[in-house]
């Protein structure tokens, strides 16, 4: 059985893929002849999170490397990662449900929908599966993965991972661009209550209201 | 099937499932997505059951070339969007909570997963599909999970003046906290403790009054968005984390808070006028 995990563009290995692959392993534990190999797309820096995801057992990774995947479109992204995994083969593809990066909610039900297979999405325990090959995503409240002894991170350097390169017409042009990203002004608004606790009453209620809490 | 639409700039809002068939009274979810919809072009609502939702749109978008597709980011909105931006091979811009449309260019807000950034961007291209996170969210059950937390401190004082935050929690959707302190002192239960290792909340909101706080209990609540605090002292540290804070006793200052957002909230309701 095949299983292969989507990890998404990053640095790090987010919470919910790290889930992923936990409930990857799990399975991989409980049968005989599975491989789970971990696959992403994106920059060069995306080898750290293939590693991390190593450490904690997976058995070999796929990067499809290349600076101009852009991690905020899901679109692409989702074309990407569907056309490179059904190249690869799989029985279940597993990905984490939630993410930090805008605009991939929605990444593991477009995956889903490119290859024509049912999605199961935000399980915290991948227990059974109906029929394969399917795609199921996994919530971050699920098991957190096994922090990995020592030997296990030294042995993950020596575990396979294959890069992959895209033709210039393999890459769809991405049609969102982010133009500001604008730090939210961290200002801390006091209000003295001791006068009139009514006036700073309808001052927080204002407050509630502008950033849609109410 | 559908009749020609004439419109200039249709933008299509998939109504919530929750929605009756009344059409003069659409969910407070449909109501943002329409509200947002009139800010970039004419709100076309589209109601089907969550299981035709998906081929609908793709077959009116086909006719009509709306600029955007809005539909509310719950559970079925996901499945449907996902299959929508698919099948379309339009972009997908999730969690926006504004919206224009300048120049033959849409753009979009989103706030950043840790709410300390606003996200703009344009996007060239027609239609795009956009999901909005429907607000509030359900009542969590669980601490860990809420979306708006409630808490307080030992400078509540008593059992009693708990209730009234449990009053705000109530009001706000969402979940009852307290300091460690405060739960050792049995004003309220274990179980809504916030400084134990491993009960870390990651809400929108996070609301503390009469909560010093300590650092154990910031570590608790680092992950929050938005932190309001009520405290009688105006040194105490959780002010200076706070995005708003009130300096005031917190037994006059509830009561006039929970007066207020039952003012507001019969203002805002379906039943009055339209503003």
């Amino acid at each position: 059985m095949r299983i292969i995990v989507l990890i998404k563009p990053g640095v790090e290995l987010e919470e919910s893929d790290a889930c992923a692959v936990e409930q990857a392993l799990r399975i991989a534990r409980r049968r005989i002849d599975v491989q789970v190999s971990v696959l992403t797309a994106g920059p060069c820096e995306c080898v750290h999170a293939l590693r991390a995801a190593l450490a904690l057992g997976a058995d070999d990774a796929v990067h499809v490397a290349d600076p101009r995947i852009p991690s905020h479109d899901a679109l692409v992204l989702s074309h990407i990662l569907a056309a490179t995994a059904r190249q690869l083969g799989f029985d279940l593809i597993l990905c984490g449900a939630s993410s930090d990066i805008p605009n991939l909610t929605a990444l593991p039900a477009m995956v889903a929908a490119r290859l024509g297979i049912p999605a199961r999405c935000h399980v915290t325990c991948v227990d059974q599966f109906h029929e394969l090959p399917a795609l199921i995503s996994v919530t971050e409240s699920s098991t957190p993965p096994r922090y990995p002894p020592f030997p296990a991170i030294a042995e993950a350097r020596h575990k396979l991972l294959r890069t992959r390169t895209l033709n210039p017409d393999d890459l769809p042009s991405s049609v969102i661009k982010i133009a500001d990203s604008v730090l939210h002004p961290r200002s801390t608004t006091i209000v003295k209550a001791d006068d009139d606790p009514h006036a700073a009453a309808v001052q927080l209620v204002d407050f509630l209201a502008e950033h849609r809490f109410i | 099937m559908f009749p020609p639409m004439p419109l200039a700039d249709p933008v299509l809002v998939l109504a919530d499932q929750a929605d009756d068939d009344d059409v003069t009274a659409p969910t407070q979810a449909t109501r943002e997505l329409l509200t947002l919809a009139r800010r970039i072009g004419t709100p076309v609502l589209v109601r089907f059951p969550a299981e035709e939702a998906a081929d609908a749109l793709i077959g009116i978008a086909e006719r009509t070339h709306p600029r955007a597709i809005l539909i509310t980011a719950d559970g079925h909105g996901e499945m449907i969007s996902a299959h929508v931006s698919v099948r379309l091979e339009s972009p997908i811009v999730t969690d926006v909570t504004d919206l224009s449309f300048d120049h033959g260019c849409l753009i979009t807000v989103q706030e950043s997963a840790h709410g300390t950034d606003y996200i703009t961007s344009e996007i060239h291209s027609a239609p795009v599909v956009i999901t909005m996170c429907p607000r509030p969210k359900r009542r969590a059950l669980v601490l860990t999970e809420a979306d708006v937390v409630v808490a307080g401190g030992r400078g509540v004082g008593s059992a009693e003046g708990f209730s009234l935050l449990a009053q705000l929690a109530n009001e706000l959707g969402g979940c009852l906290g307290c300091t460690h302190t405060a739960g050792e002192l049995g004003w309220a239960p274990q179980h809504a403790c916030i400084s134990l290792p491993g009960a870390q909340i990651k809400p929108r909101l996070y609301v503390a009054g009469g909560v010093s706080g300590s650092l154990r209990h910031r570590a608790a609540v680092r992950r929050a968005r938005t932190v309001v605090a009520i405290d009688s002292d105006p040194n105490a540290p959780i002010l200076r984390e706070a995005d708003f804070g009130i300096v005031g006793d917190l037994h006059q200052v509830l009561p006039a808070v929970l007066d207020e957002l039952a003012q507001r909230i019969a203002h805002n309701s379906p039943d009055s006028a339209e503003a």
